[in-house]
């Protein structure tokens, strides 16, 4: 099944921004945090216009991966090209066509929601007019109104979220790299964002989201790509990765684990 | 129940020292200075054995006043570092089926594990030392001793599970941590004065005052919990043993209340979820929304304002920047009362022009340090945005704008504060003539500190308190060169300025407005070329920076 990953990736680097180019593109990427290789010559090509879901066991190297294609992390070896255009030789250029929700990192969160809304669009050197348009429309679509004033410090952690992911979507980016957009989100508010994600798909936007729920990259990716221990396992459709199976069942069989060794068998009520 | 909350904290103390080698060496530091500390204090006690016959009723008063001052302290040090030592909190056993008073025990005692509450007790136990030429009271003396001490851990648990069971909202958090901040400038302050009164006191006034003042006090604490446990070797060591037994019996009910309060309040903390909940709004209006409308910024100069605006936000709003007005404002008082302290005792038939140069000195001196401080506080300002940097980075903010908005948030209030306290001091040290020497030393230092710090703060990433935390937690990560490079860039923007300062000393006339002009337009110099190449600094190390502040981050190491 491995194979399947390798085959459909292309050798040749894509080096315009052409429209066959793809929006992501991964060649060799590679980070070592001392002895640990938490990324280990991955490779990987991310269409237009898809929802791609990222999944691995906790560890696997999905947020090291993720922060490289971003620009939050430099890798040791290896290259990103996103619309064509290297990634570490372009920052700025790169930088203002994705936007970023990033896992356990902090958020200005002396601010209020409103706040750091207006904070994020301004430094993306946007003008006030429009910023305020938009964190309106925003904090409305995501149910984030009534504590628009409230310090973001003082927000449960859906909330936090949800407005990271309103900062990460306030300049129209083409690209919208999400970590675990979905932990801690209510089905209601887990509903709007589907929609909303769903929506800029449609319109031609891509869309990588890491999760631990094989259930959400199931119904809302078209595709999928499996790290394990700092290593692509497989790449490609939901339906090709899945190979008939369920993906949770095949997820499983690939990164190895439930082999439970012996039953707990004092484990009923007393 | 008590073995294994001992076995606990015991577990938990070796696991942090194992951490990592420098925490060891940090510990290791540390004992040897509890150790050489309880052995001053011991044979300190030793020797006042000799003293004693003859001032029973002053040793009595000194024990009490002293003991009383160590179950103080015991008990605001969670006002201070709360927060600091979560290991044992209570609401972590709320899963378990216990109740307070099983908890209770088990908890005062292994609060006192760790190298505090070891020196403590031992210094503790040495309360009898004084009289050890009479045994029966030597004895008493480490019954004193032992209830003493019950009584600081009990004062300590007591006041951190309160404490932690108010602090579940931010606000409180935050309130707390200015006030310890405030309480410890004003501790350390009140007792460089109290040291200097009592000084000025013996030397100037009559100790039999001072005797009076002391015995006064010590009688009156010793029916407070505070003093009650050190007056039973107090009363025993000048022969009133009636008195004494009814000092231990008043120590054993303050202690059986203790432990009794503490139980209900750990009953309390055991039911209530320290979840955060505020509903109060940040403010009115979008801080950075305004800010930008009103400097009708443009093009690359919105960012700028963007983050003068969220810089200002976090000076008001953050006690991690706050706590730093008072601790900065302070600098020309404190060096003031040093200033009037040390020229006090000088004799003023011959040296009183020395002595108000002196004392004038220092108030100068502590002047410039403050304009230089004012500076300089900018240094750990990406350290404390913590990860929350990433915005910076993630949405390509130049370097130069990240830093000039820094700059100008600070500049924007400090730079007035700084004139006007600088005016004042000119008039009250010198006369209005000397305002613009003064003013161009301070500005030359201020401008130097922030063109540094500006410089620095993109190169050095320095463990600080993380957001949220008290302004006091201490950080144990910041190591020899992070440390060296830090003390050293403080010291180069100071001697940047000096050559101005010393100018300024003797500049008069068409002179002094010579060194005004000149301090503003070096230190405008200095600024831009800090700007600018911390600018470049950050632009080319954006990656790295998060990486450190990363690892500083404690939420990162879960």
């Amino acid at each position: 099944m491995e194979n399947e990953a390798s085959s459909m990736a292309p050798s040749v680097p894509p080096t315009a921004d052409l429209p066959q180019a793809p929006m992501v593109a991964i060649r060799g990427l590679t980070k070592t945090f001392g002895s640990m290789c938490a990324v280990n010559q991955v490779n990987l090509d991310i269409p237009r216009g898809s929802m791609y879901g990222f999944v691995g066991p906790n560890g696997a190297g999905k947020t090291t991966t993720l922060s490289m294609v971003t620009g939050l992390l430099k890798p040791d070896a290896g290259k990103v090209w996103v619309t064509g255009v290297d990634v570490w030789d372009n920052l700025t250029a790169v930088k203002s066509k994705i936007g970023v929700l990033p896992d356990r990192l902090r958020l200005f969160d002396r601010l209020s929601g409103q706040e750091l809304l207006t904070y994020t669009g301004l430094l993306r050197g946007m003008d006030r007019a429009t910023v305020a348009a938009r964190s309106a429309d925003l904090l409305g679509a995501l149910g984030l109104t009534e504590d628009a004033r409230k310090a973001v410090a003082d927000y449960s952690a859906g909330m936090t979220k949800k407005i990271g992911l309103a900062c990460a979507v306030i300049h129209a980016p083409d690209l919208l790299v999400l970590d675990e957009p979905f932990e801690a989100i209510d089905p209601v508010s887990a509903r709007a964002i589907s929609e909303i994600l769903g929506g800029f798909v449609r319109d031609g936007g891509t869309v990588i989201l890491s999760s631990h729920v094989m259930d959400t990259v199931q119904r809302l990716c078209d595709n999928v790509a499996v790290i394990a221990r700092g290593q692509l396992v497989a790449a490609g459709t939901i339906d090709q990765v899945a190979a008939g199976q369920d993906l949770e069942t095949r997820f499983i069989e690939m990164v190895g684990g439930a082999d439970s060794q012996g039953e707990l068998t004092w484990l009923r009520p007393s | 129940m008590v073995a294994t909350l001992l076995g606990l904290k015991l577990h938990l103390v070796v696991a942090d020292l194992k951490r990592s080698t420098a925490r060891l060496v940090i510990w290791i530091l540390f004992a040897l200075y509890a150790l050489s500390m309880i052995a001053m204090i011991l044979v300190g006690l030793i020797v006042a054995s000799m003293a004693i016959t003859g001032n029973e009723e002053m040793a009595s008063a000194i024990t009490i006043i002293a003991g009383s001052i160590l179950v103080m302290g015991w008990t605001l040090l969670p006002l201070i570092f709360f927060g600091a030592d979560q290991t044992l909190d209570p609401a972590r056993f709320a899963h378990f089926p216990v109740t307070g008073t099983k908890l209770a025990p088990g908890l005062l005692l292994a609060g006192a594990i760790g190298l505090p509450g070891l020196a403590t007790a031992v210094i503790c136990l040495g309360t009898g030392l004084p009289w050890w030429k009479t045994p029966a009271v030597l004895v008493m003396g480490v019954i004193s001793g032992l209830l003493g001490f019950l009584l600081t851990q009990i004062g300590c648990r007591v006041a951190s599970t309160a404490l932690s069971g108010t602090l579940s909202s931010r606000k409180a958090k935050d309130l707390t941590g200015l006030i310890g901040l405030v309480v410890v400038l004003v501790m350390s302050m009140g007792v460089y004065g109290v040291s200097m009164g009592i000084n000025f006191f013996a030397l100037n006034g009559n100790p039999a005052e001072a005797m009076m003042v002391a015995r006064s006090t010590a009688t009156v604490l010793a029916w407070t919990p505070l003093g009650a446990p050190w007056a039973i070797v107090g009363a025993a060591g000048q022969g009133y043993w009636l008195m004494a037994l009814v000092y231990l019996g008043l120590t054993l009910v303050y202690i059986v209340a203790g432990v009794w309060l503490y139980a209900k309040i750990l009953d309390k903390a055991l039911i209530t979820p320290t979840i955060a909940v505020s509903t109060a709004d940040v403010g009115k209006g979008d801080i950075i929304n305004s800010v930008t409308r009103v400097t009708k910024a443009q093009g690359s100069w919105i960012p700028v304002a963007a983050i003068l605006a969220r810089s200002l936000r976090y000076w008001r709003r953050d006690p991690r920047y706050m706590g730093q007005i008072p601790a900065i404002l302070m600098m020309p008082i404190m060096f003031g009362i040093i200033g009037w302290g040390t020229t006090s005792f000088a004799d003023p038939s011959t040296d009183a022009s020395i002595a108000a140069v002196l004392s004038k000195g220092m108030i100068a001196f502590g002047l410039g340090f403050m304009a230089l401080m004012a500076g300089y506080s900018l240094s750990a300002d990406v350290a404390s945005d913590s990860t929350a940097w990433w915005t910076h980075l993630a949405t390509g903010v130049k370097g130069w704008q990240d830093r000039l908005g820094r700059v100008l948030g600070q500049l924007i209030w400090a730079a007035p504060v700084i004139i006007l306290v600088g005016i004042i001091a000119s008039l009250f040290l010198f006369d209005a003539s000397r305002i613009p020497s003064v003013m161009g030393a301070l500005m030359a230092l201020y401008l130097c500190g922030l063109g540094l710090s500006s410089l620095f703060s993109a190169l050095i990433i320095y463990p600080v308190a993380l957001p949220g935390e008290s302004p006091l937690k201490m950080k144990t990560g910041m190591m020899g060169l992070q440390m060296l490079s830090q003390f050293g860039s403080l010291i180069i923007a100071g001697l940047l300025a000096l050559p101005l300062c010393i100018w300024a000393i003797f500049a008069t006339g068409v002179q002094a407005w010579l060194v005004l002009i000149l301090g503003l337009v070096w230190g405008a110099i200095l600024l831009i070329l800090g700007v600018i190449l911390g600018g470049k600094i950050m632009d080319s190390r954006g990656p790295q920076i998060l990486a450190s502040l990363t690892k500083n981050d404690s939420r990162e190491r879960a």
